[in-house]
């Protein structure tokens, strides 16, 4: 299968508050691959999330998916990803259902495949009888699947996820693994954090790893497994 | 080594207090500048003696207004008393924030912590009323007898309303509505027993202060129960945090989470729950919740546009020249912002694609309903000021097609922001738009001048080097 970037990020400095939390940081994810961003606490990972969805201003450098500069083109480049962050961020105005009316309309999902992936989706994350409910009704297990389901409803070239395990139950947690691992196979490009190492090795085809704010290595995931086991993690 | 929950809770709060400084420093040094303080603080002190040596003057006048307000000093009480009653639909006036709840699940327990609470809010302000009274009977001529009573007085009767705002405070808002109205209707039939027994009004204050008492010794063992703590912290988290000088400077105020009150009581019915079946009502709905967290903006600008619209022009007509397209600019703008608002507040709709045509004319429908409200000033003002006449129906035309064009190039130009796209934006014409405006006032065939800038514009937009250009 010939790779080619799907998600290009190159030499990305962000600097909070006169500190320097990334620092050229340069990495690619292929199309149809899984790539983990794993790191220490602090190390830079949310913050590498949060500056390719744009929420976070760059000091220096280019983000690029599917070759749309998200400088140059923000509106386009925003229908190339769909994000599902480490804390939900639902509306308080809206329910579940309503919050996935808002993706498809803003996602542009034909009707038909919107019902379909509702029904498949809320049936396998168990979360049927939630669906006409405030996310504060909802218990924060429940808010992270509606907020999962959100990402999930579109068909984009990449999806991000920043710990995508993290609130979710164990059958809910083998799920979303089996439905990334279907959405790799027909060419999503996933770009996720996590902090459990053995999803890395399950679930990754490669990696990139963050100290300090900087890549201190990437390749792929079978290289990572030998890092980890002479403890350079 | 055990601490105790005394000295837990004052370590913690002398850290709160530690932050909260260093937070109040770095703003002042920021805003202000140390010489300017020290100058204010040497004219404090120099203002404070010429006050004190002026109001002596005063003696004589001072002297029979003290004899009046000890006439009344039966009130004070009272009124002490109803304010605990009407705070407590605000806060619960004990400073029980998560740090607390949270102290609360270590080996202290929630009943300790709020004596301690309890102990320092009573003692603080039994402090401040003194050192007031003190510096009050220094600077004015009232005695140090009286103002020492009226310090004893308010201290007293506060401290006894502390523990019933803070029980108050869980209960239902109709619950307090008629605690309020119980404890009127009480303190007025009070005053109807005393003045019929022809006693001495101070009989009013010492009757309330037993009532109280007993109320106190009512409460006391059951403090703890029945209290909402969820709505409890997070109001105090809002007020212990709320810095008011940092608030002021960066114009932001955090406050608590509004409650579901009657409006969204409705707001949040089961129709509300319905599932859209056109996703206009979606964004109807967001611009709806909005609109209401952002209300103080929009009745406020409102009232501004009704004072430059309607009230200036009714002193010196000439005025509403500039009044109308100041007020009709003040109100795009300010509804532009409002717009723009809604994608910088929720991340959510930071992090998905704007669908431009459906938030676009959702929210120019509410925009041109407040715009409405801004012609129904306009005509009112011309009308009363001037009479209707033919030259009016041409200006309000005028109007009406300029403030919606307006409307309608800023909000694309603010989802232009939003979108971080790079538009040319042409102000020289949006300049002339609003001269024509407000001189098509004076002259009216003028007015008719606010159709050029659009025709201007679509003309520039066949140029194709214009075109690319923008």
């Amino acid at each position: 299968m010939s790779l080619h970037p799907v998600l290009q990020i190159h030499d990305c400095h962000i600097i909070i508050r006169d500190q320097s939390i990334l620092k050229q940081v340069s990495f690619e994810v292929d199309k149809g691959r899984i790539t983990a961003l794993v790191g220490h606490n602090g190390a830079g990972k949310s913050t590498v999330m949060k500056a390719v969805t744009g929420s976070l201003e760059k000091a220096g450098g280019t983000i690029s998916i599917n070759g749309i500069n998200q400088d140059q083109n923000f509106s386009e480049y925003k229908y190339q990803f769909s994000y599902i962050p480490e804390e939900p961020l639902l509306l308080n105005e809206l329910t579940v259902f309503q919050h996935f009316q808002l993706y498809q309309k803003s996602y542009d999902i034909p009707d038909h495949l919107f019902i379909e992936r509702i029904q498949v989706y809320a049936e396998a994350f168990e979360l049927m009888d939630k669906l006409d409910e405030y996310p504060e009704a909802l218990s924060k297990g429940m808010r992270q699947k509606a907020q999962t389901i959100c990402a999930l409803l579109p068909d984009v070239p990449l999806l991000l996820i920043d710990e995508p395990f993290m609130g979710l139950d164990v059958y809910a947690g083998a799920y979303l693994e089996k439905l990334l691992k279907e959405r790799r196979d027909l060419g999503t490009s996933i770009l996720l954090t996590t902090h459990q190492l053995e999803k890395v090795h399950d679930l990754a085809d490669d990696f990139v790893m963050l100290k300090n704010g900087r890549v201190s290595s990437a390749g792929i995931v079978e290289e990572f497994d030998q890092l980890d086991r002479r403890g350079s993690s | 080594m055990n601490f105790s929950t005394w000295e837990v809770y004052c370590w913690v709060r002398s850290q709160r207090l530690q932050k909260k400084r260093n937070l109040y420093q770095q703003a002042f040094l920021v805003n202000f500048d140390i010489t300017v303080i020290v100058y204010c603080l040497i004219f404090g002190v120099l203002l404070l003696f010429i006050t004190a040596d002026w109001l002596d003057r005063f003696l004589p006048l001072v002297e029979s207004s003290q004899a009046q307000i000890q006439q009344v000093v039966w009130l004070l009480p009272a009124v002490v008393f109803l304010r605990s009653c009407s705070q407590s639909f605000f806060h619960s006036g004990l400073a029980f924030t998560t740090s607390e709840l949270n102290m609360s699940m270590l080996p202290h327990t929630r009943s300790h912590l709020l004596w301690h609470i309890a102990l320092i809010r009573g003692g603080m302000h039994l402090a401040g009323a003194f050192a007031a009274a003190l510096l009050f009977g220094w600077i004015t001529p009232f005695t140090y007898s009286f103002v020492f009573y009226l310090a004893a007085v308010f201290s007293l009767f506060f401290i006894l309303t502390i523990l019933i705002q803070w029980k108050l405070f869980s209960l239902s808002r109709w619950q307090k509505l008629s605690s309020v109205v119980t404890a009127f209707l009480f303190i007025a039939g009070l005053r109807y027993v005393v003045s019929a027994l022809d006693l001495h009004a101070g009989w009013v204050g010492w009757l309330l202060g037993l009532v109280l008492l007993g109320v106190n010794i009512y409460i006391l063992p059951r403090s703890l129960q029945g209290v909402d703590w969820g709505r409890t912290v997070e109001v105090n988290d809002a007020r212990v945090w709320n810095i008011k000088l940092i608030s002021h400077i960066t114009g932001t105020s955090i406050k608590p989470p509004k409650r579901y009150g009657v409006l969204q009581t409705f707001l949040r019915s089961r129709r509300a729950k319905q599932r859209f079946n056109e996703i206009h009502q979606l964004y109807h709905r967001l611009w709806r919740h909005h609109l209401h967290h952002k209300f103080s903006y929009v009745w406020k600008t409102l009232l501004i546009s009704a004072v430059i619209v309607v009230v200036l022009p009714a002193q010196t007509y000439w005025v509403i020249y500039i009044s109308l397209p100041v007020a009709v600019y003040v109100y795009i703008e300010m509804a532009a912002s409002l717009f723009a608002d809604q994608f910088q507040e929720h991340p959510l709709l930071n992090i998905i694609p704007i669908e431009e045509k459906g938030w676009l004319s959702t929210f120019y429908r509410w925009a041109a309903g407040g715009l409405v409200i801004l012609f129904i000033f306009f005509a009112a003002a011309v009308g009363f000021l001037k009479g209707f006449h033919l030259a009016f129906i041409i200006q309000i035309i005028a109007l009406i097609f300029w403030s919606m064009y307006d409307l309608h190039l800023r909000l694309q130009e603010r989802v232009n922001v939003v979108q971080q796209k790079n538009i040319q934006v042409q102000e020289v014409l949006r300049l002339c738009g609003y001269l024509f405006l407000g001189a098509g006032v004076y002259v009216s065939p003028v007015v008719l001048g606010v159709f050029l800038p659009p025709l201007i514009k679509i003309y520039l937009n066949k140029r194709p080097f214009y075109r690319s250009a923008a």
